[in-house]
């Protein structure tokens, strides 16, 4: 049970980073590889500041939270000059950077030691330490990161996001200001990547620089791209899919040396074949050109 | 006198100031692309509530003055002004906002997008459009989007398009995507509206419905220069010629005296003489 529970949480987790995602690279058209990289910095912040100085977790992962965003508005400075494949490694170079932040920094963050003996979030005096009280407290974030993000798409705001992704200069000159929507929208993205990166320090109680390698960037894109670019649902299940998919490889006994590779194999195989058949993903219903 | 705007809104049927100040006024305008010069020192002004077509030979430089003026592109060197103010390196979307139109000899639609949503974009919101009343789900931003749901619904229904509304753009024709992204120019209302051949590959019915539709918008107050081939559209609508070659301002007049200016004819035509049809 506290296996299943555990899975909930990872989920949750995996679709709030999807949902951030997918309104920068699905709604918006920009191509950024480095999400890993926000959800490092609210991760880190907010552990830091609770192992350090006590700092209660609601605060640090609002505090990780807006490091995260102010990241993300510096990004979005990148977007300005670079296009297409362009932003796509400038922005995986990031993430690279953020990561060897984390590995090297030992003075601060450990290194790859990591830092062990997060505190958890508490309510009212009560410690949110078992496997339940985190399922509802990363659903509740799930659910405003949904309601959040539901508001930007749905409404004239979000008109202007799809048609920057269909057509920068067509936008600009119908009066938008194309760099300001996509600043806003790193800003918003990168803001819910630190709140996850945040749950998931003070969830496991342990991080170190591995879980955020370049690698977990491209799963989080994999996600949207599988789910849906510019569709919230599938986001969702993108998110679930990806995360449940590969447990059930363990149910088949698979030594973990062989079930490792594997899942890597999978996800690039699912990949490939998403790009023949439904290059949209499967809830998606925006095509590249 | 006021008139209805093709878009809803009443304005007067003259906008100009009292002063003489040309609407658009482009002096020794240069602009190469590496060692071709698209534009080289070339000067002309559009006047305050007349259509002026902008014709020369293909490579004359008539889409670069049109990118130059909306901000896609910058100017190496002379001035561009507007409204007797300098537009040079202002970004594209606040060159539209001060009341710059246009359209694309390519048809920049959102294929992707409904026909009423390319239109809605093409609206200038005040408030509704912004992150905060999008996230707080306002009184604001519902007031305004239906607002300008119904201006939308009006001006799709002026170019003839209400049975598309909420079909993808994409799936319009060709002549419809012309006519649709002229119904996106419009929305915001400019002052000005650069139209690049708005009339290309569109058969006679949909040229005459478009020649009528621009000279509707000339009797609401707004100024139209737009790129044509179509000689007969160009003598037919235009209150003044403007032509270019090698992106020189060569000659400018009422289209009855371009038609006979011999510089014009040798450039433009050869040495043919102009057809045009009378009507």
């Amino acid at each position: 049970m506290e296996y299943i529970l555990h899975i909930f949480v990872i989920a949750g987790i995996y679709v709030i980073l999807t949902l951030s995602l997918n309104l920068i690279v699905g709604y918006t058209g920009v191509p950024a590889l480095g999400h890993g990289a926000f959800s490092c910095v609210g991760a880190y912040a907010s552990a830091l500041l609770a192992m350090n100085h006590g700092v209660s977790p609601w605060l640090g992962m609002l505090a990780g939270a807006m490091m995260a965003a102010v990241l993300g508005f510096g990004i979005s400075f990148v977007s300005v000059r670079l296009k297409g494949d362009y932003l796509a490694l400038a922005t995986f170079g990031f993430a690279v950077i953020v990561h060897s932040i984390a590995k090297n920094w030992v003075g601060v963050t450990r290194g790859p030691m990591g830092l062990p003996g997060i505190p958890t979030f508490t309510v009212f005096g009560f410690v949110l330490s078992n496997a339940w009280s985190f399922v509802l407290l990363v659903g509740v974030f799930v659910g405003i990161t949904y309601l959040v993000l539901e508001r930007i798409v749905n409404s004239p705001f979000g008109r202007v996001l799809r048609a920057i992704r269909e057509d920068e200069v067509a936008t600009a000159v119908v009066g938008k200001d194309v760099q300001r929507h996509k600043t806003i929208v790193f800003v918003v993205g990168a803001f819910f990547a630190g709140i996850a990166g945040s749950l998931y320090a003070h969830y496991i109680a342990f991080i170190d620089p591995s879980s955020f390698t370049v690698m977990e960037s491209i799963t989080i894109l994999l996600m949207v791209v599988f789910g849906g670019m510019g569709s919230l649902t599938g986001s969702f299940l993108g998110a679930v899919v990806l995360v449940v998919f590969p447990e059930l490889l363990r149910f088949l006994g698979m030594p973990s040396s062989v079930a490792a590779p594997l899942r890597q194999m999978i996800y690039g195989l699912l990949l490939v074949l998403l790009m023949l058949w439904r290059p949209q993903g499967i809830l998606g219903k925006f095509k590249w050109q | 006198m006021t008139m209805t705007h093709p878009s809803g809104k009443h304005t007067n049927a003259v906008s100009q100031p009292a002063t003489n100040t040309p609407l658009l006024s482009l002096r020794e305008v240069c602009k190469a692309f590496g060692g071709v010069k698209a534009l080289d020192r070339c000067s002309f002004d559009v006047q305050w509530g007349q259509i002026t077509a902008l014709i020369g030979p293909n490579g004359a430089g008539k889409t670069t003055v049109f990118n130059v003026v909306s901000g896609l592109l910058n100017a190496d060197r002379g001035t561009v002004q507007f409204k007797g103010q300098s537009i040079q390196r202002l970004p594209p979307h606040r060159i539209a906002k001060l009341g710059v139109g246009r359209t694309f000899q390519d048809n920049r639609i959102f294929p992707q997008m409904s026909v009423l949503d390319n239109v809605l974009l093409g609206m200038r919101y005040d408030q509704g459009e912004s992150l905060t009343t999008a996230l707080a789900r306002s009184r604001v931003m519902s007031e305004e989007e239906q607002r300008h749901r119904e201006k939308a619904t009006a001006l799709l229904a002026k170019v003839g398009l209400s049975h598309k509304a909420d079909a993808l753009a994409g799936e319009l024709s060709f002549g419809q995507r012309k006519l649709l992204e002229v119904a996106k120019a419009i929305a915001a209302e400019p002052v000005f509206l650069m139209l690049d051949e708005p009339m290309a590959g569109l058969f006679p019915a949909m040229i005459e419905k478009m020649r009528r539709f621009i000279v509707e918008l000339r009797e609401t107050g707004t100024t139209v220069l737009f790129i044509e081939h179509n000689m007969n559209v160009v003598m037919n609508m235009a209150d003044w010629v403007i032509v270019l070659d090698y992106g020189k301002c060569i000659a400018e007049g009422t289209p009855a005296e371009i038609q006979n200016d011999e510089e014009v004819i040798h450039a433009y035509l050869g040495k043919r003489k102009l057809h045009v049809a009378e009507s």
